[in-house]
């Protein structure tokens, strides 16, 4: 394609069914079709093809990944400029621009996999660490699009969307196996199996169970006889990746079940004691249909049925037992059309549309005995969208793109997310890129029905949808030597924003979900990278973040500065060294926490052609690090892990 | 999951840009006087160029009825007989010595499409694209097929209809 329409995160769905037949069997114009999407040695090769899209986007490719000894997408996207991401020890979140709200489920950032959204319909939730179904060994490349993504995607794509592309199995063909052990219990068996034939059809298999306790934690606020809580830190996942595609057909289905415990003693639990526990169940499933180009026109269809389900279990006394239960589960069907022209000399355009139905979404909340059900909630959700897209080629050197989307959500006023974007290409080497775009977010069913007999909660059915208006520039230049310069930099504003606010001034009081915020995010990102004919590989970042509030008070989990960066070494008889570190700035929070800092590194040893042993070592400097207390614990900060060892053994067959 | 060629690895530049060259020649049409099988199909090269040498290897790959020839000018003024004139970098004297001959000329350097070039290639995001002067080649008698417009990066055109 050589109008490049598709550049962005949705570039996955729209890929073409590989490059059919030989050149010599096909239609001249398919022939050189083909040809220029033919990649070309040299330099270029590392600004990862992406300084054409019409937006800001930061790669990390399976090679590094893999050399890194990265095991969930979260690790791959740590690497990436502007990200930063933290741990509640009971779930994950992901941090862009100084906005990780504690307690918040990074509903404000949308996260796809191969194009198909994962956030869910009852809490937004697109976690990056376990919680995602989709392990490191099975992503191609992670895109971290920044910027608001509405106009495209809908709902949810405030700072920026996420997409992680899958291996094909002509990408990883034959089976590998991998085993792992490490401190903390850590018990691991990764699998995955890729096969194609001939061009067209393709399979693409991944299977991942794991289990750790965790840490023994020193948290004297909770009030335990020695100030310990030992053993209440485990997790257990299993995850499940299946592909198929056959000629203009795609079937994918994903899927993951993470089980965590609770340490922290959330919403008031027992400290120290077993059976607090969550369980998040995702159930992702596609089928899709892209001839590819015919003419003038090309058509895609896609259908995709998914399910989410929260089991969360408190034990709040103990013999007696009282114990309470929060389940949510929700089913929704999205069907979406999408349709590219290209007649028009120097112009691209795209039209699609959308149809989501959420039959359910339920919410409930009991104990089990006495049985005393605190809220019993469902709801129907419907939305309908349309957009446009036009590509507009001004000269060879620059390029116009305008987008807008109309998303129409039962029960709220219709939301218009429209977006341009310039982008200055004076030559190979160097791009500019100018960008302004309205993002917004529907509230979830948790913020808008939630509610439990006055414990923890009050429901709030006013809500509305919050709104994002960004303006950015970016800047990206390629040296022959092969360093890659880029910089980003963005004045960001959220109003309406949805916030948890509490009700009175008590510690532990009842909260409730409001429309309050008004929050602005100023900040520059800068990244340098380089590969050395030699084989190196390195990249670092350094981003400032400014994010406050309309009083100018700094918001909490936002730090302002980060630094980051990765080096890997070239393979030097049969071994190779990855190392990754993360410098992150103080950050506010019930108590504010230090700057941490982290060092991991994987050491690799080639056995034989099949065979390869890793050391891992994490947080290899044993900072003890913390991150910002949530609301749901007494805690005043989070306390990370510190330094640990694993060893992966890895055969592929 | 970005397009790749099955099985196909990466390229070097000059051996794509010849092969991309070829293909174009399949969407251009010369003059009718301009297309008989016994002189065959001339590509012209001028000046020292990195894909002159992979140019080369196209000699004697058919296209349509015609064979393909390659061989190198001294000067631009002896053009005569040619049908693709590859110029490497700007000739301040190509614009004169063409005038509206019906020569298709091609480039891959930068400014080229301002200074005579009708198909311009690049590398952009590694990969070729190709920029088309759709009235330079009009001027010249040539016919450029609209499949072939739809797959430039940019056309450009003062004409509304391509």
């Amino acid at each position: 394609m050589t109008r490049h329409i598709l550049a962005l995160a949705w570039l996955a769905m729209l890929a073409p069914p590989a490059a059919a037949a030989p050149p010599s069997d096909t239609a001249d114009d398919t022939a050189l079709e083909a040809l220029l999407k033919r990649e070309v040695q040299g330099p270029s090769r590392y600004a990862q093809s992406l300084m054409d899209a019409p937006a800001s986007v930061s790669v990390l490719e399976r090679e590094e990944s893999n050399a890194l000894g990265h095991q969930t997408v979260g690790d791959l996207l740590a690497r990436l400029p502007g990200v930063y991401l933290s741990n509640s020890r009971s779930y994950s979140a992901l941090g862009l621009r100084g906005f990780n709200r504690p307690g918040d489920y990074s509903s404000r950032v949308l996260m796809a996999i191969d194009g198909q959204r994962v956030n869910d319909a009852i809490y937004d939730q697109g976690l990056p660490q376990l919680e995602l179904p989709i392990m490191a060994e099975w992503v191609k490349r992670v895109e971290l699009v920044h910027g608001p993504g509405s106009s495209v995607y809908g709902s949810n794509a405030l700072l920026g969307v996420v997409n992680v592309v899958t291996l094909n199995g002509a990408d990883a063909p034959g089976l590998t196996a991998q085993g792992s052990i490490g401190e903390q219990g850590l018990r691991r068996v990764e699998m995955h199996y890729g096969a194609s034939a001939a061009a067209d059809r393709d399979v693409f298999v991944g299977l991942n169970l794991q289990r750790s306790a965790g840490d023994n934690l020193y948290l004297p606020e909770l009030g335990t006889p020695d100030g310990w809580v030992r053993g209440l830190d485990g997790e257990r996942q299993a995850a499940l990746l299946a592909k198929v595609r056959h000629g203009d057909w795609r079937l994918s289905l994903n899927a993951v079940r993470r089980e965590k415990d609770a340490p922290t003693a959330p919403y008031g639990t027992l400290a120290g004691v077993p059976g607090t526990t969550y369980v998040d169940s995702i159930v992702l499933g596609e089928v899709s249909h892209d001839p590819g180009w015919q003419g003038d026109v090309r058509r895609s269809l896609r259908l995709s049925v998914a399910g989410y389900e929260f089991r969360g279990r408190y034990v709040f006394e103990q013999a007696p037992d009282l114990i309470n239960k929060d389940v949510a589960r929700a089913q929704w069907t999205t069907l979406e059309g999408r349709i590219l022209w290209r007649g028009l000399l120097n112009h691209q355009l795209m039209v699609g549309a959308e149809l989501r139905t959420s039959p359910y979404g339920m919410q409930r909340n009991y104990d089990v005995e006495p049985r005393h059900v605190s809220l019993d909630s469902n709801v129907t959700q419907d939305s309908a969208a349309i957009y446009a897209q036009d590509q507009w080629r001004l000269s060879s050197t620059l390029h116009l793109t305008t987008g807008l989307r109309v998303d129409h959500v039962r029960g709220f006023s219709p939301a218009l997310s429209p977006r341009a974007v310039l982008a200055f290409r004076p030559d190979e080497r160097e791009s500019f890129k100018l960008m302004w775009a309205r993002s917004f977010r529907t509230p979830n069913l948790y913020e808008r029905f939630y509610e439990d007999d006055g414990l923890t909660q009050v429901s709030n059915a006013a809500l509305k949808p919050e709104r994002v208006n960004s303006a950015e520039a970016t800047w990206e230049y390629l040296l022959p030597s092969g360093h890659a310069f880029s910089a980003n930099a963005y004045y960001t504003r959220m109003s309406r924003l949805i916030e948890q606010v509490p009700l009175s001034d008590d510690i532990g009081a009842i909260v409730q979900y409001r429309n309050i915020g008004l929050v602005s995010l100023r900040g520059v990102d800068l990244g340098v990278e380089q590969r050395s004919a030699a084989g190196w590989l390195w990249r670092a970042s350094a981003s400032w973040m400014d994010a406050r509030n309309d009083a100018g008070q700094r918001l909490s989990n936002a730090p302002s500065w980060m630094l980051k960066g990765h080096v890997v070494t070239p393979q030097w008889h049969s071994w190779q060294l990855g190392a990754e570190w993360n410098l992150v700035g103080p950050r506010l929070g019930r108590v504010d926490v230090p700057s941490t800092a982290g060092l991991n590194a994987h050491l690799r040893y080639q056995i034989d052609a099949r065979q390869s042993l890793a050391l891992h070592v994490s947080n290899a400097l044993d900072r003890s690090n913390s991150d910002p207390s949530t609301p749901d614990t007494a805690l005043n900060s989070i306390p990370q892990s510190g330094r640990s060892l694993r060893l992966d053994w890895r055969i592929t067959l | 999951m970005l397009p790749t060629l099955a099985g196909a690895q990466a390229a070097s530049p000059e051996s794509l840009k010849a092969e991309v060259i070829y293909r174009v020649l399949m969407f251009v049409t010369w003059p009718p006087e301009r297309e008989t099988p016994e002189r065959g199909l001339q590509i012209c090269t001028l000046g020292e160029g990195s894909v002159e040498g992979a140019l080369r290897s196209l000699s004697g790959r058919p296209i349509r009825q015609l064979t393909v020839t390659v061989r190198r000018l001294a000067r631009p003024d002896q053009h005569a007989g040619c049908h693709l004139l590859y110029v490497p970098a700007p000739q301040p004297a190509l614009r004169t010595a063409l005038a509206d001959a019906p020569v298709l000329v091609v480039s891959d350097a930068a400014a080229m499409l301002d200074q005579g070039s009708m198909i311009n290639l690049q590398v952009e995001d590694g990969r070729i694209v190709f920029d088309v002067e759709l009235d330079a080649a009009r001027r010249a008698g040539l016919v450029i097929s609209t499949k072939l417009l739809r797959l430039a990066r940019f056309v450009r055109h003062q004409t509304s209809a391509p």
